[in-house]
C-alpha cells in the first residue's frame, strides 16, 4: 500500500489521485468542502472521542504561464526551495517535463554564483510552440515533483512525501482494527499551506484530543531525531512533555522539540479539542525531492500510535 | 532496432570516462549482431574491421563512448562518500541528485547547501551505509552515474543522462545497420573512443598515421532553451544535423557535406568553431601526418546535466547524412 501511495501525486490543491486511492480502501467516509476525507468509527468506549489527523498533500508546482515557444513558467505550491527544483522532472497529469537552466557551458561566472530563483526556471515538456503546449497543458495545472522510489543501504527507502504517505498508510491500517474508543480519522488536504484542511475538519469535530501524524526532519544535526532510532514524540512550542507511561512502552522512541509552527496550529479553531499529541516518522532530507525514511521507524511509529490510543482510552493523555 | 530504442538502450549503459568497459562490450555485441567484428586496443578504444570496399579510400567514423560522471574520493565518519567530478559536470545539478555508485549502490547527494553553486569538495553522497560498511564495500575510485531513466517528452524528444554522446553512438549504429548490406565505394572503419570528456584521450590514443583518408566525428552541440536562444552557437531542437566549419575541419569536404544535405533534403544547420571544435576532431585532424576531418553534431539542451534533452528528428538527420556520405555522396580527393 505504501508503494501504491508513493506512485500517486497529490500536490496541495489537487490531492484527488491520493484521495481516490484512499477512498477505495475505506469502508465509509465523507468528503468535506476542502476535500478532506473524514471517517468516523465507533470503538468500545463511546464516551471518549479521539481525532487522528494525517495529510494527503505534498508540495509541488503550478503552471502560471505558457511561453510563445511552448515552455511553462510556474510557481511553487507549499514548502519547497527553488534551488532544489533545478534539474528535476515534474509530472503534470501524465505529461513529463524537465525543470532546467541553460547548459553550464553557456553561463557566465556571475550567473553561476547567483542564487536560483523560481522566475529563472522553466519547465520543458518538449513542445515547440505555445499552441502545441496548450493542447496538453492549461495555466493553473499542477505539477508533482518526480522522485523515483528506490532502496538504499540498511532498510532505508528514498522517495517523496513520506510524512504524508506513511501517515495515510498507518491511518488506513488503524481503521481496519477494532478501536478502544470512538475515533475520527481525518485524511487532510493542504497541510503544506498551514493545515487549512485540518482546520475545517477540526471545526466540526467532537473529539477532545487529537493525534497528528507527520514526517519530522531527521539527521539535520546532533540533536535532531535520527533515522533508524524509532518513532518521534514531537513537542511543539508550548506542548507537553512525553508521559512516562508512553515512554516506557514505546521504545525505541525519540523526542523532538519543534521550533517551527506545525499543523497543530490548525486545531486552534476547534470547538472541542483541548489536547494535541504530535507523532512523527523521522525523514532525512525532509521537504526536498529526495526524502529518505527507515522501514523500522515506520513500524515503530505504528506501535507508538497504538500505545498513545490505548493510553488515551485508559487515562486520557496528560 | 528502431532509432528511439537504440538511443535509450545506449544511454542506459553506465560507463563513465576511465571505466568504459561496459559500453565497449555492449557495442562489441551490437556490432557483432550486425555481422561486424571489432576489437579493443590497449587504451580501451573500440575499433571495427573495415567494412565495404577495402580497395577504396577509407573513411573513419568516430564517436566517443564515455560519459561524464562522479568518482568516490573518500568516506567520512557518517559513511557519506566524498567525490570528485569526472569530465565537465554541471555542478548546479548535484544537490539532491540521485546516484548509482559502482553500478550497485543507489543513493542521493545530500540536498543541502543549495543557495549558490556548491563546491564539490563540500558535498557528500548518502548510500545508506555506515562508516564501516562503506569502507568495506565501496572502493575509493569507484565511479558513480546519475541514476535517472531517460524519459520521453512531447514532440519525440528524449531527456536523460548520457545523451552526450550515446545519441551520437546511436546515430552511427543506425547508419551501420543500413549500410552494411549495401555496395559502398569506401572502406568504412569505426572508432568508439574513450576519455573524450577527460581531454579527447581516445581521439589521441585510438588514431594512427594514415589510418583513414577522411574522418567524420559525431558528437553533440548546444540546443536552444528560453535562456539561450538567440546566441551564436545554439541550435533549436528539430533543426537537423549541425555541421561544423572552421580551421579544425576540412574546408572542402565539409562544403561537400553541406551540399549533400541540401541535395538530399536532410535538415541541417551550420556551426562555426574558430579554433578548437571542442570534440575529438581536434585530435584526429593532426593524427600522424594528418586526417581530413568533418564534424556533425546533434543539438542537445542542458548539456552535461542529468536531463540532457534532444529531438529524435535530429539524431535521424545525422544518421541519414552519414549514410548518404558513405554511399558516395562526398568525394575524397586523390
Amino acid at each position: 500500500m505504501l508503494n501504491e501511495l508513493e506512485k500517486r501525486n497529490g500536490v496541495t490543491g489537487l490531492e484527488t489521485p491520493v484521495a481516490d486511492l484512499i477512498k477505495q480502501n475505506l469502508p465509509d467516509f465523507c468528503q468535506d468542502a476542502m476535500g478532506n476525507l473524514i471517517v468516523k468509527k465507533h470503538g468500545k468506549n463511546s464516551s471518549k472521542k479521539l481525532l487522528l489527523a494525517v495529510h494527503m498533500d505534498e508540495p509541488g508546482v503550478i503552471v502560471t504561464q505558457i511561453t510563445e515557444e511552448g515552455y511553462l513558467k510556474f510557481d511553487i505550491v507549499g514548502r519547497l526551495k527553488p534551488e532544489l527544483l533545478a534539474f528535476r522532472r515534474v509530472d503534470i497529469h501524465g505529461i513529463s517535463g524537465v525543470i532546467a537552466l541553460k547548459a553550464v557551458h553557456l553561463t557566465k561566472k556571475e550567473e553561476r554564483e547567483t542564487p536560483i530563483k523560481t522566475e529563472n526556471l522553466y519547465i520543458d515538456i518538449g513542445a515547440s510552440t505555445k499552441a502545441e503546449a496548450e493542447s496538453y497543458i492549461t495555466v493553473g495545472d499542477y505539477g508533482a515533483i518526480e522522485s523515483e522510489p528506490f532502496s538504499m543501504g540498511g532498510d532505508l527507502q528514498k522517495g517523496k512525501a513520506w510524512g504524508s504517505r506513511v501517515g495515510c498508510m498507518l491511518a488506513m491500517d488503524l481503521l481496519k482494527e477494532d478501536l478502544p474508543v470512538d475515533m475520527e480519522v481525518v485524511f487532510a488536504t493542504q497541510r503544506e499551506l498551514g493545515g487549512r484542511g485540518l482546520q475545517t475538519a477540526a471545526f466540526q469535530s467532537e473529539a477532545d484530543t487529537a493525534i497528528i501524524l507527520d514526517g519530522v526532519p531527521a539527521d539535520e544535526d546532533e540533536n535532531a531525531p535520527k533515522c533508524g532510532k524509532g518513532g518521534v514524540w514531537v513537542i511543539p512550542l508550548g506542548g507537553a512533555q512525553l508521559p512516562k507511561t508512553i515512554e516506557e512502552q514505546a521504545k525505541p522512541l525519540q523526542v523532538y522539540v519543534a521550533e517551527k509552527k506545525g499543523p497543530e496550529i490548525a486545531l486552534i479553531k476547534s470547538k472541542t479539542i483541548r489536547r494535541t499529541v504530535c507523532l512523527g516518522v523521522p525523514v532525512r532530507y525532509s521537504k526536498t525531492p529526495v526524502e529518505v525514511v527507515s522501514k523500522q521507524d515506520i513500524d515503530a511509529v505504528k506501535r507508538l500510535l497504538k500505545i498513545c490510543i490505548q493510553e488515551y482510552a485508559k487515562e486520557g493523555i496528560k | 532496432m528502431e532509432l528511439k530504442e537504440r538511443i535509450l538502450a545506449c544511454a542506459s549503459v553506465c560507463a563513465v570516462s576511465s571505466k568504459e568497459q561496459p559500453v565497449a562490450h555492449y557495442l562489441m555485441e551490437e556490432l557483432s549482431k550486425m555481422g561486424v567484428s571489432s576489437y579493443l586496443d590497449a587504451s580501451g578504444n573500440l575499433h571495427s574491421e573495415i567494412l565495404g570496399n577495402p580497395q577504396g579510400k577509407t573513411i573513419l567514423l568516430e564517436a566517443h563512448m564515455d560519459q561524464i560522471g562522479l568518482m568516490v574520493s573518500g568516506i567520512d565518519q557518517n559513511g557519506y562518500l566524498k567525490f570528485v567530478g569526472v569530465g565537465g559536470i554541471d555542478e548546479r545539478m548535484l544537490c539532491g541528485l540521485e546516484v548509482l555508485v559502482d553500478g550497485r549502490y543507489s543513493g542521493v547527494i545530500l540536498p543541502t547547501q543549495k543557495e549558490k553553486t556548491p563546491k564539490i569538495e563540500d558535498l557528500r553522497m548518502d548510500v545508506g551505509l555506515s562508516f564501516e560498511e562503506a569502507k568495506a564495500q565501496i572502493p575509493i575510485g569507484a565511479t558513480a552515474t546519475m541514476r535517472s531513466c531517460p524519459k520521453l517528452l512531447l514532440g519525440d524528444k528524449i531527456s536523460g543522462p548520457a545523451m552526450d554522446n550515446r545519441a551520437g553512438i546511436a546515430a552511427v549504429l543506425d547508419c551501420v545497420e543500413r549500410i552494411k548490406e549495401k555496395k559502398i565505394p569506401y572502406g568504412i572503419k569505426f572508432l568508439f573512443s574513450v576519455g573524450e570528456e577527460l581531454g579527447l584521450q581516445g581521439g589521441y590514443s585510438g588514431t594512427e598515421s594514415g589510418m583513414a583518408d577522411g574522418a567524420i566525428v559525431v558528437d553533440v552541440t548546444h540546443g536552444a532553451t528560453p535562456d539561450a536562444k538567440d546566441e551564436v552557437g545554439v541550435f533549436p531542437l528539430g533543426c537537423g544535423a549541425v555541421i561544423c566549419r572552421g580551421p579544425n575541419l576540412h574546408h572542402s569536404y565539409t562544403k561537400q557535406l553541406i551540399a549533400l544535405a541540401q541535395e538530399k533534403q536532410i535538415p541541417y544547420e551550420i556551426e562555426v568553431a574558430a579554433g578548437h571544435s571542442g570534440t575529438t576532431a581536434w585530435a584526429i585532424q593532426t593524427a600522424g601526418t594528418g586526417i581530413p576531418t568533418m564534424l556533425v553534431s546533434i543539438p542537445l539542451r542542458y548539456m552535461h546535466s542529468n536531463l540532457e534533452t534532444l529531438a529524435l528528428k535530429d539524431v535521424q538527420a545525422v544518421s541519414n547524412l552519414l549514410y548518404e556520405a558513405l554511399m558516395g555522396g562526398i568525394t575524397l580527393a586523390e
